[in-house]
């Protein structure tokens, strides 16, 4: 592997984007600050929250992979002793971990406002990892759409199903009875069903990793 | 696998073919000798660009062979990609960064990069280091390119139409640059434009490519020499040969116009003997031969395909 070149596109990348990434990171924690009250501001935190998390990865995706393509940038970096296999492992390393920083951040602040907020039950975290669990799934669906069809239509076309999908998801997550039952408990209750479908999403997202690669090692033709 | 290199030449294409649902590259044969200049002509959609495509290993070619300093295509393009220097005419620099920024970064990739020299190519292009990209020109955009690509001193250099698109002046600074580095060692360089007049300043050698083929290869000045447009007076009653290397032949009245490629002494005899005279035996420029080369290569080909209907 061109592991010093790998390093050398994934520094670009932070180099390029880290203040867009502190922008909304710090949006972010506003918005879970937002979460600790108990009247409307709740609500506008939890729609920034998510607003947030979604705007971070399309942000990333557009930004390295999509933009890139589109500004001809790629034509330049691709003049530079890699492949197209050694592009796409430096775009997934950086958007996944940039992505997954930027989430876990939320995730923690999410779970910390909960288990301290008195209005907040206990009962809602499995509920809420489950739900910004699926954002970071859409967001790997998404990338991969991205580095696969090289196309920023299809790209936008994921972007906005993933975002739609989003309050769907929330809504029948919600109606699921084993896990209604415990959202409004004093404990957050880690039952089979909540454990299958947070299962079922980390292999959706290590399915579409190993996908990406795959498809991007068949490519003849990159540029 | 079978082992075409030879460490003279730079760049081997053996029997490369592509396909794609509209356009065919077939059976591309290509051969540069380290140090030399090759100018690589077509207009457009000839398949210039899928061919540099292919030997920077961006596309791979369906069926041939592909060395490039001594490296298979596309297998081995990391190794390759370090010594070559590639521009293109759709290439851009990162618009938000300034110079300074490339060329940090190019030094933090190439060991080979020489800062001296970054800074002399700075001052001959007119540039300043501490602008953003965004904020040059079209020519200055190219001129950085060029820069970031010479100033780690690539032993081959593979141009796509680099100077498309430039004002005459910046055009002419960026070809006396490539000419002073090809005093440098033993560079080479590949060569496509369509601008046949970059490419007879420049080039050792020259290549016409024609709806995916390669329809002439040599050197600049034997093929120059081999091609002449023959002016004779002739009599109603002339009838002039169909000899080898007429490309085309015109009559109008008394004065006939001959274009050959393959112009020898003996050709002013034959039309002597035929009661021809000749007026005048007329030099062509690489534009004129290029046309006439593109004409009779599309030519023949219509022949060959309404012959086989």
């Amino acid at each position: 592997m061109n592991q010093s070149m790998i390093k050398t596109l994934v520094l670009k990348d932070l180099y390029f984007n880290k203040n867009n990434l502190l922008l909304f990171c710090a949006m972010g924690l506003i918005s879970v600050y937002l979460l600790s009250f108990d009247n409307r501001a709740f609500y506008i935190g939890m729609v920034l929250l998510i607003s947030m998390v979604i705007l971070i990865g399309a942000l990333l995706i557009f930004s390295t992979v999509v933009n890139e393509r589109k500004d001809q940038t790629l034509t330049f970096l691709m003049s530079l002793p890699i492949t197209c296999m050694d592009y796409t492992k430096a775009k997934l390393i950086f958007n996944f971990t940039a992505y997954f920083l930027a989430w876990a951040i939320l995730v923690i602040a999410t779970i910390a406002v909960i288990f301290y907020s008195p209005h907040l039950s206990n009962g809602l975290i499995p509920y809420a990892l489950i739900i910004l669990l699926e954002m970071l799934v859409a967001f790997i669906i998404v990338l991969s759409t991205a580095l696969v069809s090289e196309s920023e239509a299809a790209t936008i076309v994921v972007v906005t199903i993933a975002n739609i999908g989003v309050s769907l998801f929330m809504y029948i997550i919600a109606t699921i009875g084993s896990i209604n039952q415990y959202m409004k408990g004093s404990v957050a209750v880690w039952n089979k069903p909540a454990l299958m479908i947070i299962g079922i999403e980390i292999m959706i997202g290590v399915l579409f990793i190993g996908l990406t690669l795959y498809l991007q090692s068949r490519k003849k033709d990159f540029i | 696998m079978t082992d075409l290199s030879s460490n003279n030449y730079a760049i081997e294409m053996n029997n490369v073919s592509k396909s794609y649902p509209l356009f065919e590259l077939s059976n591309i044969n290509l051969k540069l000798e380290t140090g030399n200049i090759m100018g690589f002509i077509g207009p457009n959609g000839a398949g210039k660009s899928t061919t540099i495509r292919i030997l920077m290993g961006l596309i791979q070619q369906d069926q041939g062979q592909v060395r490039v300093l001594g490296h298979q295509m596309p297998d081995q393009q990391v190794a390759a990609k370090w010594d070559i220097g590639y521009a293109s005419e759709d290439m851009r620099l990162y618009s938000k960064a300034t110079i300074a920024w490339h060329m940090d970064y190019m030094k933090s990739i190439y060991s080979s990069w020489d800062s001296g020299y970054a800074k002399t190519l700075l001052k001959r292009f007119d540039l300043l280091d501490n602008h953003q990209i965004k904020g040059l020109s079209h020519g200055q955009r190219v001129k950085a390119a060029l820069l970031l690509m010479l100033a780690r001193r690539p032993k081959l250099l593979i141009l796509d139409e680099p100077t498309t698109g430039l004002d005459p002046v910046a055009r002419h600074e960026i070809l006396n640059e490539l000419m002073d580095v090809l005093l440098e060692g033993d560079r080479s360089i590949l060569f496509s434009s369509h601008n046949t007049q970059d490419i007879e300043q420049l080039s050792d050698l020259i290549t016409f490519i024609d709806k995916g083929k390669i329809i002439a290869s040599q050197d600049k000045e034997s093929y120059l020499e081999s091609w002449r447009r023959i002016r004779l007076t002739i009599n109603d009653d002339t009838k002039l040969p169909p000899l080898k290397g007429i490309v085309e032949q015109r009559r109008s009245g008394h004065q006939a116009i001959i274009t050959t490629k393959l112009f020898n002494d003996e050709l002013a005899d034959i039309y002597k003997g035929c009661g021809a005279s000749i007026t005048s035996v007329e030099n062509m420029t690489l534009e004129e031969i290029f046309v006439s080369e593109v004409q009779s290569s599309r030519l023949l080909e219509s022949q060959t395909t309404g012959g086989l209907k």
